[in-house]
């Protein structure tokens, strides 16, 4: 399924994936999301001597309200790609923009701010606080941005209300199924208001059909936001605007959905 | 790309960022609740483990406070006015405890005031006392009032077969009339085999003979005015004690010269404040150190050598324990729980928020098992009484205050925030990509 909110032709025009990122142009009015020869390896410590490279020069950019997709098998650097957007890790090499922010000149504070303002995550294992109700994990993201008691509550409410679990507020998550945790854990997600939402794998503790159905929450419930997806789910990426495709860490094909098929 | 992105609620008002660690308390306080639930065993052994030290540190401080006590009864006195390096009605006769000066006219000045009932200096001397014609001589503890109007009872002897006041100071003269008047206890009778009436020989020499000698003037004769009936007295330890007049003790002892005293005991009345006499007392021997009956317990703890050390190692040995306990389980809890760590990072919290939310988790922990180690301690230095009593001691020997509590929770704390580091750190080096997958 196509999202019907799907970027306009000249917005396209503007968001095509980079392959070497030298002659790129960026506007910072439409794109959301850039990265620019981003290179990243594990094990360089002192006591590693062996390294290995998550992402080698990768280069994309992500328009502002755009849905995609970032495919490929396991240790292709999916994940790597959206900790270094979410400001989780730090990239070797390149530069990564996320709403007009250079995140590699950031500290990790203020990146952490940027991420508690900005940014949403969902996640593969959903990990929701397992003492906490459904409603009050939702609200937590706000308890840092020092929103009353009251007002988190009824804006988790409202969120839980939109994916559909409003009889299942005061749950704790050991009593909701896989497919209800991760539509609690993206109403957790965008409680906050982001502007990006970023999701890892998260279909991949679930079903194929509960799966697809919970994609098509994030992306409706998302609605103007910009979200990227990281799965190796092929039929999960019916929902996207646009697939980007890593293999070995590198960018290796990229286009529209529709394009592919 | 600029890094000029705005940043949402980042400098709200004053009350945004009160919400927020309000919210973080919450957080913190659920993190325990969720710890009860996932690790219960753990966590009621912390928190035993954490009453049990603090239990034993209120028994042995309770007991060096009970020793402390020995030395010097403070109930029986509103506030008392000792030197400084002083305090103690020290039964150790070999050593000169600094002692106060010209305490007659001050006494006399507190005693004048609407809000104090009485005023006495006491001064404590060893001395060797025989019943006259007798060749049987006992050391006992001599104690020298000024007995006021109303009588009071000092360590256990009443000052009422006393003349009141003092007659032999005669305004500093020393000499005004003589007494004469020996109030004993049972025991310092049953030493000398003494009885009401009988005439006493008091001196400072070591031997009966040369005792004689020194009164063979004949000018000094005491008379057994009471003999006093008391199960135990602090003051003298294993010494009997008697009580004479305080001019006449200065004059056998020499202590005549810059008319001194021990202490100063002042009882007030009517109203139980002692704030005001205290600031008096302060004022009239600002070099001095004034007691009340609410701090006289910490301060009998201080001037008490025995006490002071045994009551020192209690606390270092329960704030060591407590952190090596606190900072194990912690290290644990943070260990089991990187995953949620991670989480509150991935989602926005602060470095120092995720560090604020175990510091409170840890302090509440630790504040958990000090609040139920006062409890054992309670309960422990009752026991503690009871066995003692039962069985070697005729009193009980340990004490228990209201500020005990304090000085517990406060002991535990200090151990939790020294425990702290070492989760903190564990906290802080939380690989978030590592524990999110």
């Amino acid at each position: 399924m196509a999202r019907n909110s799907s970027p306009t032709e000249n917005e396209r025009s503007r968001v095509r994936p980079i392959s070497g990122g030298a002659d790129r142009t960026m506007e910072p009015s439409s794109v959301a999301v850039g990265c620019e020869r981003v290179t990243h390896e594990y094990g360089t410590g002192s006591t590693v001597s062996r390294t290995v490279t998550a992402l080698r020069d990768v280069s994309f950019e992500v328009a502002t309200g755009e849905v995609v997709g970032l495919v490929g098998p396991s240790g292709s650097g999916k994940s790597t790609a959206l900790h270094i957007i979410g400001g989780l890790l730090e990239p070797n090499n390149g530069t990564v923009d996320v709403l007009g922010t250079d995140l590699t000149a950031l500290s990790g504070a203020k990146r952490t701010r940027l991420r508690r303002d900005h940014i949403g995550f969902v996640f593969q294992q959903f990990h929701l606080l397992p003492a906490l109700s459904a409603r009050d994990n939702v609200a937590l993201p706000l308890i840092e941005r020092g929103v009353s008691r009251r007002e988190r509550q009824r804006r988790a409410a409202e969120l839980l209300e939109q994916v559909g679990l409003d009889d299942r507020m005061d749950h704790l998550p050991s009593e909701l199924s896989g497919g209800e945790q991760q539509r609690v854990a993206i109403a957790r997600a965008l409680v906050a208001d982001p502007e990006v939402v970023l999701a890892d794998e998260p279909t991949g503790e679930l079903d194929t059909g509960t799966g697809a159905r919970v994609l098509e929450l994030l992306v409706d419930v998302a609605d103007e936001r910009t979200v990227l997806i990281a799965t190796h789910d092929e039929r999960a990426m019916a929902v996207t605007d646009r697939v980007l495709r890593l293999l070995d860490g590198e960018m290796r094909q990229a286009g529209q959905f529709s394009d592919e098929q | 790309m600029s890094g000029d992105l705005p940043e949402r609620n980042r400098d709200g008002p004053r009350g945004r960022r009160i919400r927020r660690w309000i919210g973080l308390f919450r957080v913190a306080i659920y993190r325990l609740v969720s710890r009860l639930r996932q690790v219960p065993k753990q966590t009621v052994v912390t928190v035993a483990l954490i009453a049990v030290t603090i239990a034993l540190l209120v028994i042995v401080t309770g007991i060096a406070a009970g020793i402390a006590a020995d030395s010097a009864d403070e109930s029986e006195a509103d506030v008392r006015i000792v030197p400084v390096g002083g305090g103690t009605l020290s039964s150790v006769i070999d050593v000169e405890n600094a002692r106060l000066g010209n305490v007659h006219e001050t006494s006399a000045t507190l005693d004048e005031r609407e809000d104090v009932a009485s005023a006495t200096p006491v001064f404590v001397e060893a001395l060797r006392i025989q019943v006259d014609g007798s060749d049987e001589t006992e050391t006992v503890l001599a104690m020298g009032v000024v007995p006021p109007a109303e009588p009071i009872t000092i360590e256990g002897l009443s000052t009422a077969p006393l003349e009141p006041g003092d007659p032999h100071f005669a305004n500093g003269t020393y000499d005004g009339t003589r007494t004469g008047e020996v109030v004993l206890t049972d025991e310092a009778a049953a030493a000398i085999n003494a009885s009401e009436g009988d005439s006493l020989e008091i001196g400072r020499s070591t031997t009966a003979a040369t005792l004689r000698q020194e009164n063979s003037g004949g000018s000094l004769e005491y008379t057994t005015t009471a003999i006093e009936d008391t199960e135990t007295n602090s003051v003298s330890g294993e010494l009997p004690l008697v009580m004479l007049h305080l001019s006449e003790l200065q004059s056998i002892s020499g202590a005549d010269d810059d008319d001194l005293a021990d202490q100063v005991l002042v009882k007030t009345d009517p109203d139980p404040s002692t704030a005001a006499v205290e600031s008096a007392a302060a004022d009239t021997y600002p070099n001095a150190t004034v007691q009340t009956g609410d701090d006289g317990q910490v301060e009998l703890i201080r001037s008490n050598d025995f006490a002071l050390a045994t009551s020192l190692v209690a606390m270092i040995v329960a704030v060591v324990i407590c952190s090596l306990f606190i900072a194990t389980s912690a290290a644990l809890t943070v260990d089991k729980d990187r995953q949620t760590i991670a989480v509150f990072a991935a989602i926005g919290f602060s470095a120092r928020s995720r560090l604020a939310i175990v510091a409170v988790t840890t302090l509440s922990l630790t504040l958990a098992g000090a609040l139920v180690g006062i409890v054992l301690g309670t309960i422990g230095t009752a026991v503690t009484n009871y066995v003692a009593t039962a069985t070697v001691a005729p009193e009980p020997i340990a004490t228990l205050r209201p500020t005990f509590g304090l000085y517990a929770i406060a002991v535990a704390l200090v151990a939790g925030v020294l425990a702290l580091p070492y989760p903190l750190y564990l906290v802080a080096r939380t690989n978030v990509v590592t524990e999110l997958g």
